[in-house]
């Protein structure tokens, strides 16, 4: 029987999600990770699987290994996501729908094999991730904040829908953070962003943890449906 | 992979109904029988309930040996639902199962 929960991390090879994984380890749990990439973590506590989320066939290959391997999940924190940055008359279907298909539909996919692991938790968890550039509209990122903005949607309902079996789902929206996913957007658009914020600095993922930490706590059984976006947007 | 006659799933399904009903309100219980309506006109059963009996029973069938997901997109799309009556569930479980039996 292990004492600490068992969180899994998607997206978990690099940035934020490794930065949650590091986290997660060093407070006592076990965590499970994703990604498409090798994952530079080694730990007793750590299995890493090397899966595309978009893959349906890998990710109910992956949870039944889960399910076989240990047993249950007690979070599930859909980080994995992607965005692809350019005014939507110059972006290719085929660009959106990629965003599409990893930032929506990959998590409906992956949510829906993890509710077997997290129901018999005694405080089951979803985390999903969302933007401020779905309360700001940001220009250039249409695309990427219309599928957040469908996953704030998607979890408002899924957690009256699940509401019933004690499993809660809240939504962190990040202000910039400095990850692979602004590469490519200009230092002066981003520093136009932060200056829009109540909070106006560039956020770190332990700002973005907090969050998550405060989701995952057992006192917050009460807390769901929410969107809690960083530096006062919304 | 084990396959399980028709009536060791109607039993099993039969004993997660009876395990189902321990957390439900007088009036609101399942009928216990193999000719019972499971979900639909006639049934107590909301689908929060549905869905807790999908996976109850995906986890008695999972301790028998028996991996099957009786929400696949075949399942769901059906003109009629699989989930109707004990009778139309277990028909469900034994062609999932004799499919990942094979």
């Amino acid at each position: 029987m292990r004492s600490g929960r068992q969180i899994f991390v998607s997206g978990c090879s690099r940035g934020l999600g490794l930065a949650l994984v590091e986290h997660y380890l060093a407070a006592g749990d076990f965590v499970i990770g994703c990604s498409r990439s090798e994952c530079s973590v080694t730990s007793e506590r750590f299995a890493h699987f090397q899966v595309d989320v978009t893959d349906s066939a890998a990710v109910s290959q992956m949870f039944r290994e889960i399910k076989q391997r240990f047993g249950h999940l007690d979070a599930l924190l859909n980080n994995a996501g992607t965005a692809a940055m350019s005014p939507f008359a110059l972006q290719p279907a085929a660009a959106a729908k990629k965003v599409f298909d990893l930032n929506v539909h990959a998590v409906f996919g992956m949510t829906g094999q993890a509710l077997r692991l997290l129901r018999s938790s005694p405080h089951p968890r979803i985390v999903n991730f969302s933007t401020v550039a779905v309360p700001y509209r940001l220009e250039g990122e249409a695309a990427y904040s219309a599928s957040k903005a469908a996953i704030e949607q998607w979890s408002r309902v899924l957690a009256h829908e699940l509401g019933g079996m004690g499993i809660t789902v809240n939504m962190v929206g990040p202000s910039p953070i400095r990850t692979e996913l602004l590469r490519g957007i200009s230092e002066e658009a981003l520093r136009k962003l932060i200056d829009r914020q109540a909070i106006r600095k560039w956020a770190t993922p332990q700002d973005v943890i907090n969050v998550v930490d405060f989701f995952l706590r057992p006192e917050s059984d009460m807390i769901t449906g929410q969107v809690l976006y960083l530096g006062g947007a919304g | 992979m084990p396959q399980l006659s028709r009536e060791e799933v109607e039993q099993l399904l039969l004993d997660c109904c009876t395990q189902l009903n321990q957390m439900r309100a007088d009036g609101e219980k399942l009928e216990i029988s193999t000719t019972a309506t499971l979900f639909g006109e006639g049934s107590p059963l909301d689908s929060l309930g549905l869905v807790t009996l999908i996976f109850d029973v995906e986890e008695a069938l999972s301790s028998k040996g028996v991996e099957v997901n009786l929400s696949d997109a075949r399942a769901m799309s059906r003109a009629r639902s699989p989930y109707r009556s004990v009778a139309s569930m277990t028909d469900l479980i034994l062609e999932l199962s004799a499919e990942q039996g094979t």
